[in-house]
C-alpha cells in the first residue's frame, strides 16, 4: 500500500537526506520497499529537525503528515507534544486523546490521561472578573481540525494563525518528550520477533512498530520454514528506525514449536550448560537430527524429552508438566558466592544457587573456606522455597594452632631425646653392672638418668598438653555464622493465555 | 589433624615407658651398697671409720646391723640394713659420752665390741680424759650409753685401745675384756669391780711400743676371742704392734679367777703385725685360721687350731701402691665356694688416679694363695682411705630374728666418709638381698 502526503516536503535536498540517512536502516535484502513508509520517515524527520529549532508548530505539522502516511500513534503523541511547546494547549489536548483513541494499551497511557486532565484544567475559563475589571477580549475557540479518525487525515492542516490558548495561566507541565520509532517488518510477515535472546520469550510478531527504550538491543527474528535473523539496533527519542527483514526459506533446518500448560518454563537443548535458550511457548529451528530437550520451572518436575528433527518439517510439541511436589532451599547472602549447601550431609550445589529437596525435615550445612559453617535444620514445605540468607562468621585463623602445634612436637622430640639419654644412661647401669663393675647406690648415673626420665615424662606431659591445646585452638570456633530464614510459597493457578491454557505460578514472599 | 593426634598419642605412649622408678629399682640393688651418715648424724662427713658388725638381727625384716662411729668426733650411729637392702640409719643419743670425755667432742670411739648375749656393745675411748675410758652402749629402740669402768689405778695409757667381750670365765655374763696400749684387763662377768689385768709376760709382749702408742696413731688394737682347742673354752687374741717386730700372743683366761697367762705368741719383723685381726676358715676344714694384718705391705694367716708350732704363712697378696696393706683384715666368703677368703685391705692405695683412696684385695684359695678380685670405690676419690677397716657382717637369708636364723658374710669396708656393703663382690657371690 503506498501513499502519498499530500503535503510536498518542505525542501526537497533536506528530505533526501533523510530518506538516505533512514533507509540505511532497511536491510539490503529488503526486497519490497514501503514508500509511504518512506515518506512517513521524511516527514518525521523533518518534524524532528523542527522541534529541535523549536519550530513546534512546523513540527506539528510534520507529525500529522507523517500520521498521513503511516498512522503510528507515536505520530500523534510527537504531534501532541509539539503543539503543547507550542502552547496550542487545545490542540495538544486533542492530539493526546486521539494518540489514546488510536492505541488504548500504550504503555504510557495513565501518563497521557494525566496529561489530558491538566491541559483540560488549563483550559478552563477563568474565573468572573470582579465588577470593576473590564472583560477581558473574548479569546477565540480553538479550531477542532483533529481528523476522526487515524485512517482519516485531518480535514486541513492546523491553522497557524489560531489564537494561543485562553489560559493566561503560565504553563507548569512537566516536559514531555517525543516518541522515537521502531518499526520492524518482515517477509514474511508475521515472524517472532524476540528482543536480545529469546529467554526472555517472544516479544511481538512482525510488523510492528512502537518505541523502544533507547539503548542497543539485539533483534532476533524467526519464523517458520526461514532461516532466523538477527540485527542490532539503537532505537533513539528523535529518530524512526525501520527494520525490514526479508527472511529467507530455510530448507535444511527443522522447526519445533514447544508449548506446555507451564508457561515460561525454561527450555534447554541437547545441554544445560550454555543455559537456556527460551522458554515456553517456544519455536525455532533446530539441526536434523536427535536432540534432547529440558523444561524446567520452578514448581514443576523437570521433563526432559528425545525428538528427532527431520529437514525442513515443521512439528509441533506439547508436553504437560507435572507439579512438583518438592520444596526447594535456596542459599544467598552477602558473601555466599562460592559456599558449598550440603543437605542432609550430600552435596548439593554451590552458592548462590537452589536445590530442590524432598519436604520434610533436613539437615543444612553451608560451608565456606575461611568461615565458619552454618548449620541448621530446615522443615521445608511442599512448593515451599526457603531461602537461607547466610552471614558468613570468619573461621579464626589456624597459624596459632599450628604454632602451638610444631611447639608441642619440639617438645615432645625434646622428651624423646631427653628419654632417649634416660634409657642410655639405664643401660649402661645395668650393663656396668652385669659386667662386675662395683656399682653403688650413690652412683652419679641414678640421679642424672632420674633427672633425665622425669624430664623426659615432664617434656612428654607438657608436649601433649600444649598438643592437647593445639588441637583445641583447631577445634576452636569464631561466632558462628548465620542464616535468615525466608520461605515463599509457590502456588498454581489455572490460567488461559493466546497459546493455550495451563497453570500459572504464584508466590507469596 | 590425625597426624597431630597420632604424635600426641605416640609420645604419651613414649613417655609412659621412660619411668623414673626404673632407676629406683636398679639403685636398691647395686652390687654395692654405699652407706652415708643418717640425717642429722653429728659428722656427716666423717662417717664410716669405725665399724662394728653386729652378730645378728633382732628382727625378720633385718638383713644385718652394724654399730658406725666417726673418726674425728664422738658420734655414734646404728646402722639397720633391711632384708631388701634398704638402709635405715639410727643416730645414737649419747649424752654419757660427752662428760667423760670432757667435753671433748673430737674423741671418738675407736673401738667396739659386741657383747654377746646381752645386746649390748662396749666402747673404747682410749683418748679420753688422757687415759682412756670405757662405755657400754644398750642397744633398744632408743640405745643407751654408759660408762663402764675407770681406768685402773696404775693408769695405763689409752685405755680402751682395744675391747672384746665373751665367755672366758664360767657360765655367767660374759667377760669384758679392755686392753690399753700396754695391758690387757678382763672384767669377770662384765662387772666393772672385778677388773683383773693380766700379768706382763716376755713370751706375749702387750705394750705398744714406739709412736704408735702415742695418743692418735694407733686408733686400736684388735682382740679376738677365739675357741680353745679340746673343748677348753675361749681363748684371747691380742695384736700388739710394735717397732722392733708385732706380736700377736694368745692367752689363756683361768675360769674362776679370771687371770689371763700366756699361752705362745706370733711374731714378724713387721712393725705393723697384728695391727689387725680375723678369724676365718679359709682352708674349708672347720676350723677357724687367724688372719693376721701386717701393715704396710703383708697379711698372714694361721692355720688352726692355733698352736705355738703353727706357720704364720704370708697371704699372697700382689704388691700394693699404698703403704697400709694389711692395715684391715676380715674372713668372708665372697665367691660361694667354701672355705672364706681373705679381705685385706689397703687404705693408702691409689686407685684411679686418686692419692689414699684404697682398695681391699680378696684372696681366695685353701692357702690363700690366689687373689681373686680387689674390692674399690666405683669411682674412687683421694684420702677416702676405703679399706681402713674391713669387716665380714652376717647378712640374714632366713630364719632372721630367730635361733635358725641363716647368714651369709657380706664384706663390709669403711672409708672415712661411707661404709660399704658388697652384696655381690664378684660374678660368682650370690646376692642375698630379697627382690
Amino acid at each position: 500500500m503506498y501513499s502519498q502526503s499530500r503535503r510536498p516536503p518542505l525542501g526537497l535536498a533536506f528530505a533526501i537526506g533523510l530518506f538516505v540517512s533512514v533507509l540505511g536502516a532497511r536491510t539490503f535484502a529488503d526486497d519490497a520497499p514501503d514508500k509511504d513508509l518512506k515518506l512517513a520517515k521524511e516527514s518525521f524527520e523533518a518534524a524532528q529537525t523542527a522541534f529541535v529549532r523549536e519550530e513546534y508548530e512546523k513540527a506539528a505539522d510534520r507529525f500529522l503528515n507523517a500520521f498521513e502516511h503511516k498512522p503510528y500513534p507515536a505520530f500523534l503523541f510527537n504531534a501532541a507534544v509539539a503543539f503543547e511547546k507550542a502552547k496550542r494547549l487545545v490542540q495538544a489536548k486533542e492530539y493526546f486523546e486521539r494518540y489514546l483513541s488510536t492505541d488504548p494499551g500504550a504503555t504510557d497511557a495513565a501518563q497521557v490521561r494525566a496529561r489530558i486532565d491538566a491541559l483540560a484544567k488549563l483550559l478552563l475559563p477563568p474565573p468572573a472578573p470582579p465588577p470593576a475589571a473590564p472583560s477581558p477580549e473574548p479569546v477565540a475557540p480553538p479550531v477542532a481540525g483533529a481528523p476522526a479518525s487515524p485512517g482519516a487525515p485531518p480535514a486541513a492542516a492546523p491553522p497557524p494563525v489560531t489564537p494561543p490558548t485562553p489560559s493566561a495561566a503560565p504553563l507548569v507541565l512537566p516536559s514531555f518528550d517525543t516518541k522515537g520509532l521502531v518499526v520492524i517488518d518482515s517477509k514474511p510477515q508475521g515472524a517472532t520477533i524476540y528482543l536480545n535472546d529469546k529467554t526472555s520469550g517472544p516479544f511481538a510478531k512482525t510488523p510492528w512498530h512502537g518505541s523502544l527504550e533507547p539503548k542497543p538491543v539485539r533483534l532476533i527474528l524467526e519464523s517458520k520454514g526461514f532461516k532466523p535473523e538477527e540485527r542490532s539496533v539503537t532505537p533513539e527519542s528523535d529518530k524512526l528506525v525501520d527494520i525490514y527483514i526479508a527472511l529467507s526459506e530455510e530448507h535444511y533446518l527443522g522447526w519445533i514449536e514447544v508449548t506446555s500448560n507451564a508457561v515460561g518454563a525454561l527450555i534447554y537443548i541437547d545441554t544445560k550448560d550454555i543455559g537456556a535458550i527460551g522458554r515456553t511457548p517456544f519455536t525455532g529451528h533446530l539441526k536434523p537430527g536427535q536432540h534432547t530437550i529440558y523444561m524446567e520451572k520452578q514448581g514443576y518436575v523437570a521433563v526432559e524429552q528425545t525428538i528427532e528433527v527431520k529437514p525442513g518439517t515443521a512439528t509441533q510439541y506439547a508436553w504437560p508438566m507435572q507439579t512438583s511436589n518438592s520444596g526447594w532451599i535456596n542459599v544467598a547472602g552477602r558473601g555466599a558466592t562460592g559456599a558449598r549447601l550440603l543437605v542432609d550431609r550430600m552435596f548439593a550445589c554451590v552458592a548462590p544457587c537452589r536445590t530442590e529437596v524432598a519436604p520434610g525435615r533436613h539437615k543444612v550445612v553451608v560451608e565456606k573456606a575461611g568461615m565458619e559453617d552454618y548449620a541448621g535444620e530446615i522443615e521445608v514445605a511442599r512448593t515451599i522455597e526457603t531461602t537461607i540468607d547466610v552471614q558468613f562468621s570468619p573461621r579464626p585463623p589456624r597459624t596459632r594452632a599450628i604454632s602451638t602445634a610444631v611447639t608441642a612436637l619440639v617438645i615432645v622430640g625434646a622428651g624423646a631425646y631427653v628419654g632417649h639419654l634416660a634409657s642410655q644412661t639405664k643401660d649402661g647401669l645395668n650393663a656396668d653392672i652385669k659386667a662386675g663393675l662395683p656399682i653403688d647406690n650413690t652412683d652419679s648415673r641414678f640421679l642424672r638418668g632420674k633427672l633425665e626420665a622425669i624430664g623426659a615424662d615432664v617434656l612428654f606431659g607438657f608436649g601433649a598438653l600444649i598438643g592437647i591445646s593445639a588441637v583445641a585452638t583447631f577445634l576452636s570456633h569464631g561466632p558462628d555464622s548465620t542464616g535468615a530464614l525466608d520461605q515463599k510459597s509457590l502456588g498454581l493457578a489455572p490460567t488461559v493465555s493466546p497459546d493455550g491454557g495451563g497453570l500459572a505460578a504464584w508466590g507469596r514472599f | 589433624m590425625r597426624v597431630t593426634l597420632g604424635l600426641v598419642y605416640a609420645a604419651v605412649a613414649l613417655g609412659a615407658g621412660c619411668d623414673w622408678r626404673d632407676f629406683d629399682s636398679i639403685q636398691t640393688h647395686t652390687p654395692v651398697l654405699s652407706v652415708s651418715a643418717p640425717s642429722h648424724f653429728a659428722a656427716s662427713d666423717d662417717f664410716g671409720r669405725y665399724l662394728l658388725p653386729l652378730s645378728g638381727p633382732a628382727a625378720d625384716s633385718t638383713g644385718g646391723t652394724f654399730v658406725v662411729s666417726a673418726e674425728s668426733q664422738a658420734a655414734l650411729a646404728l646402722i639397720n640394713v633391711d632384708a631388701t637392702g634398704q638402709v635405715h640409719g639410727q643416730n645414737v643419743d649419747a649424752p654419757a659420752l660427752e662428760p667423760a670425755i670432757g667435753g671433748d667432742v673430737s674423741l671418738p670411739v675407736t673401738a667396739m665390741a659386741e657383747v654377746p648375749g646381752a645386746n649390748q656393745v662396749l666402747l673404747g675411748v682410749p683418748d679420753a680424759n688422757g687415759t682412756g675410758a670405757v662405755y657400754l652402749m644398750t642397744l633398744a629402740a632408743t640405745p643407751t650409753i654408759a660408762a663402764f669402768a675407770t681406768p685402773p689405778t696404775t693408769a695405763p695409757t689409752r685405755f680402751g685401745l682395744g675391747v672384746a667381750a665373751g665367755q672366758l670365765a664360767g657360765a655367767d655374763a660374759p667377760e669384758l675384756v679392755v686392753a690399753s696400749s700396754s695391758d690387757l684387763t678382763i672384767f669377770l662377768d662384765g662387772d666393772a669391780t672385778k677388773g683383773v689385768t693380766a700379768p706382763a709376760d716376755p713370751a706375749c709382749p702387750l705394750v705398744v711400743s714406739g709412736g704408735l702408742s702415742d695418743e692418735g696413731k694407733l686408733p686400736n688394737r684388735p682382740i679376738l676371742l677365739a675357741p680353745r682347742p679340746m673343748g677348753l673354752g675361749e681363748q684371747l687374741i691380742v695384736g700388739t704392734p710394735a717397732t722392733t717386730g708385732g706380736n700377736v700372743s694368745i692367752w689363756a683366761v683361768d675360769a674362776t679367777t679370771g687371770v689371763a697367762s700366756c699361752a705362745f705368741s706370733y711374731t714378724q719383723p713387721d712393725a705393723g703385725f697384728g695391727m689387725a685381726l680375723a678369724l676365718g676358715d679359709f682352708d674349708g676344714d672347720g676350723v677357724p685360721d687367724l688372719l693376721i694384718g701386717s701393715p704396710p705391705s703383708h697379711a698372714f694367716w694361721v692355720h688352726g687350731p692355733l698352736s705355738a708350732t703353727s706357720q704364720v704363712t704370708p697371704v699372697t697378696l700382689t704388691a700394693g701402691s699404698g703403704t697400709a696393706l694389711g692395715a684391715s683384715v676380715a674372713a668372708a666368703n665372697v665367691d660361694g665356694v667354701p672355705g672364706d677368703e681373705a679381705l685385706v685391705g689397703d687404705p693408702d692405695a691409689v686407685r684411679g688416679g686418686a692419692n689414699l683412696s684404697g682398695e681391699v684385695h680378696v684372696v681366695g684359695g685353701a692357702s690363700l694363695d690366689t687373689e681373686q678380685t680387689i674390692l674399690h670405690r666405683q669411682s674412687p676419690s683421694s684420702s677416702d682411705a676405703f679399706g681402713v677397716e674391713a669387716h665380714a657382717l652376717p647378712f640374714c637369708t632366713s630364719g632372721c630374728g630367730t635361733a635358725t636364723a641363716v647368714t651369709q658374710n657380706v664384706p663390709l669396708v669403711a672409708s672415712t666418709t661411707h661404709a660399704f656393703l658388697f652384696f655381690h663382690p664378684e660374678l660368682r657371690s650370690t646376692d642375698p638381698r630379697t627382690k
